[in-house]
C-alpha cells in the first residue's frame, strides 16, 4: 500500500514537471521570435548590412532542443509576414528552421560547449541557410532580393556561373559573418545562464 | 500591433479565416496562371481596396522595395541570364551593357508575380487582428497552446521595443559609439543585444509562473473576450478564391499536358 502510494506520488510529480516544461517552451517560443524581431530592427538602426534574425532561433534552441528550436524558426518568418504584410517573404523561414534543428540536435548531443563546436555550428548553419535560401530566391524572386546581396550575385553571374549557384555563391560570406555573430552571441549568453535554465530538453527516454 | 486597423470597414469585419483562405488561394492563382493582364487588374483593384481601408501610407515602404527589387531584377536577369541570345536594346553600342530577351521574359514573369501579391497579401494581412485570428484558429480546431504562442508574441514584441530603446541609451549614455565605421557598428550589436536577451531571459521563470497560478494547463474550456462570426458573405469569398485557385491548377496542368 504504502509502496503504491510512493508509486503514485513519483508520477505525479513527473507530469506536473513535463506540463510545466511544455509551459516553458510556449513562453520561450515566443521571445525567440521577439528578439529575433528585435535583432533585427537593431541591425536596422545600426545600418548593418545583415539580417541578424536568428539569434533568438539560436538562444532558444540550444536551450530547448530541435523541436522547439524549429518552431521558434518558422515562426518567426510568419510574424514577420504577419507585421509588414509582405507575406513571400514567410518562405525563409524555412532557412531559420535549419538553423534552430542544427543548433537544438547539436545541444542535445552535447556539441554546443566550447569554442570549436561554435565554429562547426556557424560552418553548418552558414551551409544550410544558404542552400535553403537559394531556390527559393531563384524561384520567387527569380534570383534577386532587392538587397546588397544583388551585387555579388550578379559578380558571380558575369563570371559565367549560372543563376542557382550565384545565388548561393553569393550568400555564403554574408551568412558567414551574420550566423557566425548569432551563433557567438547565443554561446556567450548561454554560458551565462543559470542552471535551471539552461537544460530544458526533454531527456531520452531511458533504455530498460 | 494587435490592434492594427479597428475602423469599420467591410474587411475589417470578414472572418479572420476569410482572410488567411484568400491570401492562400491568391498565390496559388497568380502562381499558376502567370499572366500580366490578370495581374494587372488584381493588382490594380487590390490597390483601390488598400486606398479606400486607409492603409495606403503604410503601402508606399512595400512599393518603394518593390520598385527596388523590379530594377535591380529586370538588370540582373536582362543583361546577365546565362540563357540569353537574342539582343533586344543596346544601350551602349560596343559595351556588354545589352539588354537581351530571354532574360527580360523571365524577369517579366517573375515580377507579374510578385507585384500583385504583395498588394493583396498586405490587403489581406494588415486587416487581420491578431486576437481574433487567434480565436478563428483555435475554433478551426487548432489547439490552444499554439495559438497562445502567436498572440503572446504580437504582445511582447512591443514590450521588448520599448526595452530595446532604454538599452540604446543607456549603453549611449555610458559612452557606446552607435555610429562611425562599419566595425565600429558592428562592435556596438553586441553591448545591445546582451542585456536585452538576459532581461528576457529573466523574466521567463516569472511568467511561468504567473500562467501555471492562472490555470493556463488547465483542461477546461477556455474563453474568449472578443468573438468573431463567421457570416454568409465570408462562406462566398473562400469559395469564389478557391474556384480562382483550382482553375488556375486545372489551366497550369492542361498546358504542361497539351
Amino acid at each position: 500500500m504504502e509502496v503504491k502510494q510512493e508509486n503514485n506520488q513519483v508520477r505525479k510529480s513527473a507530469t506536473i514537471s513535463r506540463k510545466t516544461r511544455t509551459t516553458y517552451a510556449l513562453i520561450l517560443i515566443p521571445i525567440g521570435i521577439a528578439i529575433n524581431v528585435i535583432g533585427g530592427i537593431i541591425a536596422g538602426q545600426l545600418k548593418l548590412p545583415f539580417f541578424m534574425d536568428s539569434i533568438g532561433t539560436i538562444v532558444i534552441a540550444a536551450i530547448t532542443g530541435p523541436l522547439i528550436g524549429g518552431i521558434t524558426g518558422i515562426m518567426t518568418n510568419v510574424v514577420l509576414g504577419l507585421m509588414h504584410g509582405d507575406v513571400l517573404g514567410m518562405a525563409f523561414g524555412l532557412a531559420n528552421l535549419a538553423s534552430g534543428v542544427i543548433i537544438g540536435f547539436m545541444a542535445k548531443y552535447g556539441w554546443f560547449k566550447n569554442w570549436i563546436h561554435v565554429a562547426l555550428a556557424t560552418v553548418f548553419v552558414t551551409l544550410a541557410n544558404s542552400f535553403i535560401a537559394a531556390p527559393i530566391v531563384v524561384f520567387l524572386y527569380g534570383g534577386v532580393s532587392g538587397a546588397g546581396v544583388d551585387l555579388v550575385v550578379a559578380g558571380f553571374l558575369a563570371a559565367g556561373q549560372d543563376i542557382f549557384s550565384s545565388a548561393f555563391l553569393a550568400r555564403l560570406p554574408i551568412n558567414l559573418v551574420d550566423k557566425g555573430i548569432a551563433v557567438i552571441i547565443a554561446f556567450l549568453i548561454l554560458k551565462k545562464l543559470p542552471d535551471t535554465m539552461k537544460n530544458l530538453i526533454p531527456p531520452r527516454k531511458a533504455k530498460k | 500591433m494587435l490592434q492594427i486597423n479597428e475602423k469599420d470597414t467591410f474587411i475589417k469585419n470578414l472572418y479572420p479565416m476569410t482572410k488567411i483562405w484568400f491570401a492562400f488561394w491568391m498565390v496559388v492563382g497568380i502562381f499558376t496562371f502567370t499572366n500580366y493582364y490578370l495581374s494587372a487588374v488584381v493588382f490594380v483593384a487590390a490597390l483601390i481596396l488598400i486606398y479606400t481601408e486607409g492603409l495606403i501610407r503604410g503601402f508606399k515602404v512595400l512599393i518603394l522595395a518593390a520598385i527596388l527589387l523590379g530594377v535591380s531584377l529586370f538588370m540582373i536577369q536582362g543583361i546577365l541570364n546565362p540563357s540569353n541570345e537574342t539582343v533586344v536594346w543596346e544601350v551602349i553600342t560596343g559595351t556588354r551593357f545589352v539588354f537581351y530577351q530571354e532574360g527580360l521574359t523571365v524577369a517579366g514573369n517573375v515580377y507579374s508575380r510578385i507585384v500583385p501579391l504583395i498588394a493583396v497579401l498586405y490587403l489581406a494581412i494588415r486587416t487581420l487582428n491578431m486576437t481574433e485570428l487567434g480565436v478563428a484558429l483555435n475554433k478551426a480546431g487548432i489547439s490552444y497552446r499554439a495559438t497562445f504562442v502567436l498572440t503572446s508574441t504580437f504582445q511582447i514584441i512591443p514590450v521588448l521595443k520599448k526595452e530595446m530603446f532604454q538599452i540604446i541609451n543607456a549603453q549611449k549614455s555610458r559612452g557606446l559609439n552607435t555610429e562611425g565605421s562599419l566595425l565600429n557598428r558592428m562592435k556596438a550589436f553586441i553591448p545591445l543585444m546582451v542585456p536585452l536577451i538576459q532581461n528576457s531571459m529573466m523574466n521567463v521563470q516569472n511568467q511561468v509562473v504567473a500562467l501555471e497560478s492562472k490555470g493556463f494547463n488547465s483542461d477546461n474550456k477556455k474563453t474568449y473576450y472578443r468573438d468573431p462570426q463567421k457570416r454568409a458573405i465570408d462562406t462566398f469569398i473562400v469559395l469564389s478564391v478557391a474556384l480562382f485557385g483550382v482553375v488556375g491548377i486545372a489551366y497550369r496542368i492542361l498546358l504542361y499536358v497539351s
